[in-house]
């Protein structure tokens, strides 16, 4: 892993979806649009249009940017559940480049499964995350200390029966052990009581001591200057600007209007 | 790390199978979540089943042959395997979806493991089945000599063939309905239905031999009716696991209405060794196209509207 190597190298990346509007979804639809004799309309939506980046190792970089100005859809390339259309996004830096170490902070605790209990989800999403039973096993005392539940009997009932702020809290927990290389964040800061999302930016800042990359998605301003020392502003599918957080911020704001 | 050939995408989910093991585990520990018994219900039930058969055609269905119920538990176990096996399989990728769109893992990985969760309860069906064959064995009463304990057919070594045949016919079905039913819902009600009409189309609740024995065919007919029959690997699947474990029988004139005497071969004389080969040469081209037809489907599924 040599330093200079970017963590993120993105090339032309162009996304695009198709929207086929009809009244239903689904065989029906098609066949019943047939019938008709109406052509299914398809409407193609540009996420990306020829985005080219580089993130260094262990940089904090916040993608700022109005809804459906392609942020998500970025991110979803970064986390690989993706592929573009067109160019190609790599992860130079990493330890095996094919198989880089990711944390999708998105929607965290999206894999849990309602009827398992937490101790059981906290296994199975480490394996998703590439970890073994016996890793994570390794890591329960620390990840339970860091969602800090009011009672050890909750850890052993079924996620079902969570609050949304324990279940966010499980969900972060177990990302955060998981030893990733990369660490993709999408608004999950803004959920959990304010003890917790302290915990959180601490957890970010030792991320950030120890060299990870970390690729943030906020409106929140605060939490970006916060976090990022780089900042990127996507609009209409494409970089509008591209800095230090502060002077993005402001270039950002003046389009929309806003103040600082 | 995009366009990858089917080697390279095997070897992939290769890689992740530590999670196919807990994606397996975790199918099992969510099917019976809330019951006290848990998965003592996976093996209440064949039992159950099994009782239920017996007792119906040992003194409610007449002229049913000598054990009878041994006959149609030897395929109904198989045929319910694949029942569930592919009813599962339709929405294990459209059930996950929250997953899907946030990691990355090798997609194929859902389908197997609703697969692998299924054969893992067949296991448990085939284990009752076997505790009641060793009693109808050792009571001779599945044997042509009374009084001493009948053996089963040399064949029932070639079990374990027969077994995964079925689970790459299973697997590759699984790949396609998985992946078409994430976008098109239609798909998972539209394969109910084709399996309730296959239950009638496949040998379960009657002997393959009756197709040629049978009135209702016309005898023109009955060479092109019989092929048929045995170009479809399930009957081939269903008619072996009976030859493999059961011995052949004279059905007398008169029982299941039959108006002379029928000899049910088991044997590979029914099901032809060449009929066998195909069929699994079906099985396994089954599994490698669907895999095919997933890979080219799966990165979409995330674009699904």
């Amino acid at each position: 892993m040599s330093a200079s190597q970017p963590a993120i190298e993105a090339k032309n990346l162009h996304k695009e979806f198709r929207i086929v509007r009809h009244g239903y979804a689904g065989i029906k639809g098609r066949l019943g649009a047939m019938v008709r004799g109406i052509k299914p309309q398809e409407d193609i939506v540009t996420a990306l249009d020829d985005v080219s980046l580089r993130i260094g190792t262990g940089e904090s970089v916040a993608l700022l940017g109005r809804n459906g100005s392609g942020k998500s859809t970025l991110l979803s390339l970064m986390a690989h559940v993706m592929l573009p259309d067109r160019g190609t996004i790599t992860f130079p830096a990493s330890a095996d480049p094919a198989h880089p170490q990711i944390a999708p902070l998105l929607e965290v605790g999206a894999g849990f499964h309602p009827d398992l209990t937490g101790n059981q989800n906290i296994i199975f999403n480490g394996s998703i995350m590439g970890l073994t039973r016996r890793e994570m096993e390794d890591r329960m005392d620390s990840i339970r200390a860091f969602a800090d539940f009011e009672e050890e009997a909750y850890y052993d009932a079924p996620v079902r029966t969570y609050s949304s702020g324990m279940f966010v809290r499980l969900g972060f927990a177990v990302a955060v052990h998981t030893d990733p290389e990369i660490i993709l964040v999408d608004e999950t800061l803004a959920v959990g009581d304010e003890a917790f999302q302290e915990k959180c930016y601490a957890r970010i800042a030792e991320f950030q001591r120890q060299g990870r990359t970390i690729v943030f998605v906020s409106h929140d301003m605060d939490a970006v200057r916060r976090v990022a020392t780089r900042a990127i502003w996507l609009s209409d599918s494409r970089i509008q600007a591209d800095g230090p957080t502060e002077e993005v911020i402001h270039a950002y704001h003046g389009a929309l209007g806003l103040p600082d | 790390m995009n366009a990858r050939n089917l080697l390279g995408e095997a070897r992939e989910a290769w890689r992740y199978r530590e999670l196919l093991n807990n994606l397996v585990d975790r199918e099992l520990q969510v099917r019976y979540k809330n019951s006290a018994l848990g998965v003592i219900w996976s093996l209440a039930n064949p039992i159950v089943r099994a009782l239920i058969l017996v007792v119906v055609f040992k003194y409610v269905v007449p002229f049913a042959p000598d054990n009878y119920s041994a006959y149609v538990l030897a395929a109904f176990f198989p045929w319910t395997y694949f029942l569930t096996g592919i009813l599962d399989a339709g929405e294990s990728v459209s059930r996950q979806m929250a997953l899907v769109k946030k990691v990355y893992f090798p997609r194929e990985l859902l389908p197997l493991a609703t697969t692998i969760a299924n054969l893992r309860h067949f296991f448990l069906s085939l284990g009752v089945l076997g505790i009641y064959l060793v009693v109808l064995y050792a009571v001779s009463a599945l044997d042509g000599n009374p009084g001493t304990p009948g053996l089963p057919p040399p064949t029932i070594f070639l079990l374990p063939v027969l077994v995964l045949m079925q689970t790459l016919l299973i697997g590759g079905i699984a790949f396609y309905i998985s992946a078409m039913n994430v976008f098109f819902e239609d798909v998972k009600f539209l394969t109910a239905v084709v399996l309730d009409l296959l239950f009638y189309g496949v040998p379960i609740i009657y002997f393959l031999e009756q197709v040629n024995a049978t009135k209702a065919i016309p005898e023109a007919l009955k060479p092109i009716v019989w092929q048929l029959f045995l170009l479809n690997p399930v009957t081939v699947i269903l008619a072996s696991y009976r030859s493999f474990l059961l011995p052949s029988v004279w059905l007398e004139k008169g029982s299941l209405g039959l108006d002379k005497p029928l000899h049910v071969n088991l044997g590979f004389e029914t099901v032809t060794p060449a009929h066998f080969c195909f069929a699994f040469v079906v099985c396994l081209l089954v599994f490698v196209s669907g895999y095919a037809f997933f890979n080219s489907r799966k990165w979409r599924f995330v674009e699904r509207q």
